[in-house]
């Protein structure tokens, strides 16, 4: 299939310049991720608070730090993925769908990668057993499923806002933050009061962090979240998306190059 | 063949919408080669590139039973931070041809020396354009677009590429535009007159001359 050809070579192009031209840029994508793990775990430290859920102050951070930077990363790069690709739309095999597919595939497995080396290097060196990472194995993979679906549709969506209107880059931002600060960072939904618990529960990462704890910390259990919520709004954005970019190519008008 | 029906295409200026290609109807045969006439702003560019598929009308549609290049001469399609080796790479994976057969060709045919391993950013505008040209080359379209693009490079790597074009007329048709009357003669036998968005097809290169001679006659009595 050609749009898997030019996936696959797009993927390959992304790789070499996601970091920069040095291999060493991927090192920055663990080191990104851990920056923020160790501010909050020498917050949580000095004020003597244990983890939200579980035993292990990594593992509950990094459930929800690689979660967010994957969405934050999806959303902020998406936004500008067709303004950044516009030449290479100009060949006729490279469409938006290529494009997202592409970055989205990648990012994903950066994560992931980085998951398992916080895994291992937790193992290594503090002795934390790997079954500390994961409780419910099926569950687990729903909760990683649906996480995927909903960067890709947000990534998907982000792309064509941001092809249509030009000042969303400087939205993305101020996205991400609010994403970094309502997705349950330092706490889970069931230790929110509620006056706070009735706007975080409109954040689809919540859901989907609230979800992974709940399958990945064997004693945290929680029935706060609705699994329903983060996939229909992941699959309502990706149909926002291609639906744009459908209009975009019936109508011919578009960025100039 | 390419076939353009009821083609359409404007631009969003600041002064309004500017119908760059007014609603066309044009037919492009194998087996020949056509030229494209036309005053600086008439729509020449517009229509190449909406035959190669770079840009999308506005209303109506491009039908293509052959395989079209990009207009040579554009080589803004190279990302500028890899180096020219890795965009054939790219190149080479989306139109799935084979690596190394490329590489040999290219490296031969744009003599671009220890710069073929060097980032795009670093190469000179005339080594961009010899790479794009000898990329699409070595692509093998049936019908190559050419936007003045016979004239990149110095006056040996044009006679060069112009001898490419002469051995490539077997089994590819050309669509160009230049400014050299020589040019168009050697490699055209019918042409497409623009004026002002509108696009007249001539059978014979004579006549699509003598109506471009009106063309600029009137431009120049305005």
């Amino acid at each position: 299939m050609s749009s898997l050809r030019t996936i696959h070579a797009l993927f390959v192009r992304e790789s070499r310049t996601r970091y920069g031209r040095r291999s060493a840029g991927y090192v920055w994508a663990l080191i990104s991720p851990m920056l923020l793990l160790i501010v909050m775990m020498a917050v949580f430290t000095a004020i003597a608070r244990p983890a939200g859920a579980g035993d292990s102050l990594v593992v509950f951070f990094l459930s929800a730090i690689l979660p967010i930077f994957l969405v934050r990363g999806g959303i902020t790069r998406g936004g500008n993925a067709i303004r950044g690709n516009r030449v290479l739309m100009q060949y006729p095999q490279v469409n938006a769908f290529e494009v997202i597919t592409s970055r989205v595939v990648l990012e994903a497995l950066t994560y992931f990668i980085v998951l398992m080396l916080f895994a291992l290097i937790m193992y290594a060196f503090v002795g934390l057993p790997l079954t500390a990472w994961i409780d419910r194995p099926l569950p687990m993979l729903e909760a990683g499923a649906t996480l995927l679906l909903l960067c890709y549709g947000a990534s998907f969506l982000s792309s064509q806002i941001g092809r249509a209107f030009d000042p969303w880059n400087e939205l993305t931002g101020p996205l991400g933050r609010i994403l970094l600060l309502t997705s349950g960072l330092w706490y889970t939904m069931g230790s929110l009061p509620p006056e706070f618990l009735q706007y975080v529960q409109y954040n689809p990462l919540a859901h989907v962090i609230e979800w992974i704890r709940d399958a990945s910390i064997s004693d945290f259990q929680s029935d706060l979240y609705n699994p329903w919520y983060p996939i229909s709004l992941g699959v309502i954005f990706l149909f926002l998306g291609l639906f744009i970019d459908w209009l975009y190519r019936i109508s011919g008008y578009d960025l100039q190059p | 063949m390419i076939e353009l029906i009821n083609v359409e295409k404007s631009y969003r200026t600041r002064f309004g919408k500017q119908q760059v290609i007014q609603p066309t109807n044009l037919s492009f045969y194998r087996g020949s080669s056509t030229a494209v006439l036309g005053l600086n702003g008439a729509g020449k560019s517009t229509l190449l590139r909406l035959i190669s598929g770079v840009e999308r009308p506005d209303r109506g549609e491009v039908k293509r039973s052959v395989t079209v290049s990009s207009p040579l001469g554009l080589t803004g399609a190279f990302h500028a931070a890899m180096t020219g080796a890795e965009n054939l790479k790219f190149v080479c994976r989306i139109y799935r041809k084979d690596v190394e057969e490329v590489t040999d060709f290219v490296r031969d045919f744009a003599e671009l020396g220890a710069y073929f391993h060097e980032p795009i950013e670093n190469y000179s505008s005339g080594m961009k354009s010899r790479l794009s040209f000898a990329l699409s080359l070595a692509v093998d379209f049936q019908v190559y677009v050419i936007d003045e693009g016979l004239s990149v490079g110095d006056a040996a790597f044009r006679n060069k590429a112009q001898e490419a074009f002469a051995e490539r007329r077997a089994r590819s048709d050309i669509i160009m535009t230049s400014h050299s009357t020589s040019t168009i003669r050697e490699f055209c036998s019918r042409a497409v007159v623009m004026d002002r968005g509108q696009a007249v097809p001539f059978e014979s290169l004579d006549a699509a001359e003598d109506y471009y001679m009106e063309i600029v006659a009137r431009g120049r009595a305005a």
